[in-house]
């Protein structure tokens, strides 16, 4: 064996024993795996601070638009009347009987968790989406189901597309049609500016009510780092 | 191709075996993950019949006049079934639907046909996906209420259930 061994190229062994080498130190210990991509500063923030929230790869502005707030039929300009505070935005829509209601219900739950300090420093915007069924009336009643203090905010159509494209969500449409109703397609996230009026994190549905204290409680007591 | 693989001397196919095993050993473990066959975490059961079993129904109190109920349905005999429909004396109508992320989008889409259940598996009705849509409540619905809800099912027929109205947290356990 010694002698045939020695017919083929040398390199070949070489490099066999070096893939197993190789193989095994990549399986022995994963997490340090040189070959991972790095994480984004904001990324790191995320796994250091445990959030629940998905980072973007980089902060982006807080947005500029103006609808009508559905509680007191007064103008609603998102940026001046959120300036500062740890701000949820949300696009949906009353007649959303899924994730609409699981995303507000798990968030009013949570600020019930927190701290009054916390409580105080976050404002939960929601925008009905759907304009001829998403009236004040309609939206101001169905957010006061959740939580009497989430602001909710009406527009036109027009109002609303320039709203959803500031804030760079997908702009919703009607989706499927049935007798007697239709659904809407909507931006499945919640967006999360924080003091510094930039959003880092956005979150999905299906972040449970304790993730969401965790998050927002650290969120306001201590800001988002400085990189 | 072949004639240099008879030639490759058994130190090295030694060594390509090792890299295969390796390889194999360091790959994903999701495969071990999720056996459907167990009951974990399913809930009671509320509803048997020959061929499927009903686990932990609930619809979460609705905000406004239209709701969703959810369940999970467990395949007993092997040969799946298929959830046609559903009525309820609480809702005038009611959808199977099913909430799809389209990349950013969050869609409810009717599921045609009947909602699958395979066999030897199971069906999650759950929120952010398969549920089915309950509108025009007759009256609006409270915690603590209880609901009679029948599932029509292609192979096992009607499948009478009581469905507790519960908040989220109550029904995710937080």
């Amino acid at each position: 064996m010694h002698s045939s061994f020695s017919r083929y190229p040398t390199g070949l062994a070489a490099i066999l024993l070096v893939a197993v080498l190789a193989i095994t130190a990549a399986c022995s210990d994963s997490e340090s795996d040189p070959t991972e991509v790095p994480l984004t500063p904001e990324q790191q923030v995320v796994v250091d601070l445990e959030l629940a929230g998905s980072a973007f790869p980089g902060a982006l502005d807080k947005p500029s638009f103006v609808l009508n707030d559905a509680a007191t039929g007064e103008s609603y300009d998102f940026l001046e009347e959120t300036a500062g505070f740890v701000t949820l935005l949300y696009f949906g829509y009353t007649n959303c009987p899924d994730i609409c209601p699981v995303h507000l219900a798990n968030i009013s739950a949570a600020l019930d968790e927190t701290s009054s300090e916390t409580r105080r420093g976050v404002k939960v915007v929601f925008v009905g989406v759907d304009a001829p069924r998403d009236t004040p009336e309609r939206v101001t009643e169905w957010l006061g189901f959740f939580d009497n203090d989430f602001v909710g905010l009406t527009g036109t159509e027009e109002q609303l597309i320039a709203a959803q494209e500031a804030a760079l969500v997908p702009v919703s449409f009607i989706d499927a049609e049935f007798e007697g109703g239709y659904t809407v397609a909507h931006a499945g996230w919640i967006f999360l500016y924080t003091q510094d009026d930039l959003t880092h994190l956005r979150y999905p549905s299906g972040i449970r009510q304790s993730a969401w204290a965790h998050d927002l409680e650290l969120l306001v007591q201590d800001g988002w780092p400085a990189s | 191709m072949a004639r240099l693989v008879n030639h490759i001397p058994r130190a090295i196919w030694l060594l390509l075996a090792s890299v295969a095993l390796l390889a194999a050993a360091c790959g994903d473990d999701d495969g071990a993950e999720g056996d459907a066959g167990t009951d974990d975490g399913l809930g009671p059961v509320v509803a048997e019949t020959s061929n499927l079993t009903i686990h932990a129904p609930f619809v979460p109190v609705p905000p406004a006049d239209i709701a969703a109920l959810y369940f999970t349905m467990v395949d007993r005999d092997g040969e799946g079934d298929r959830l046609l429909g559903v009525t309820t004396s609480a809702a005038a109508m009611s959808h199977l639907h099913a909430t799809v992320t389209d990349g950013d989008t969050s869609r409810m889409l009717p599921i045609e046909g009947g909602l699958v259940l395979p066999p030897n598996g199971m069906t999650e009705l759950a929120p952010g996906g398969f549920h089915v849509m309950l509108m025009a409540l007759g009256s609006p619905l409270a915690e603590g209420d209880t609901i009679e809800v029948v599932l029509q099912f292609e192979r096992a027929g009607a499948v009478p259930l009581r469905v507790p109205v519960q908040t989220y947290a109550e029904a995710a356990g937080d």
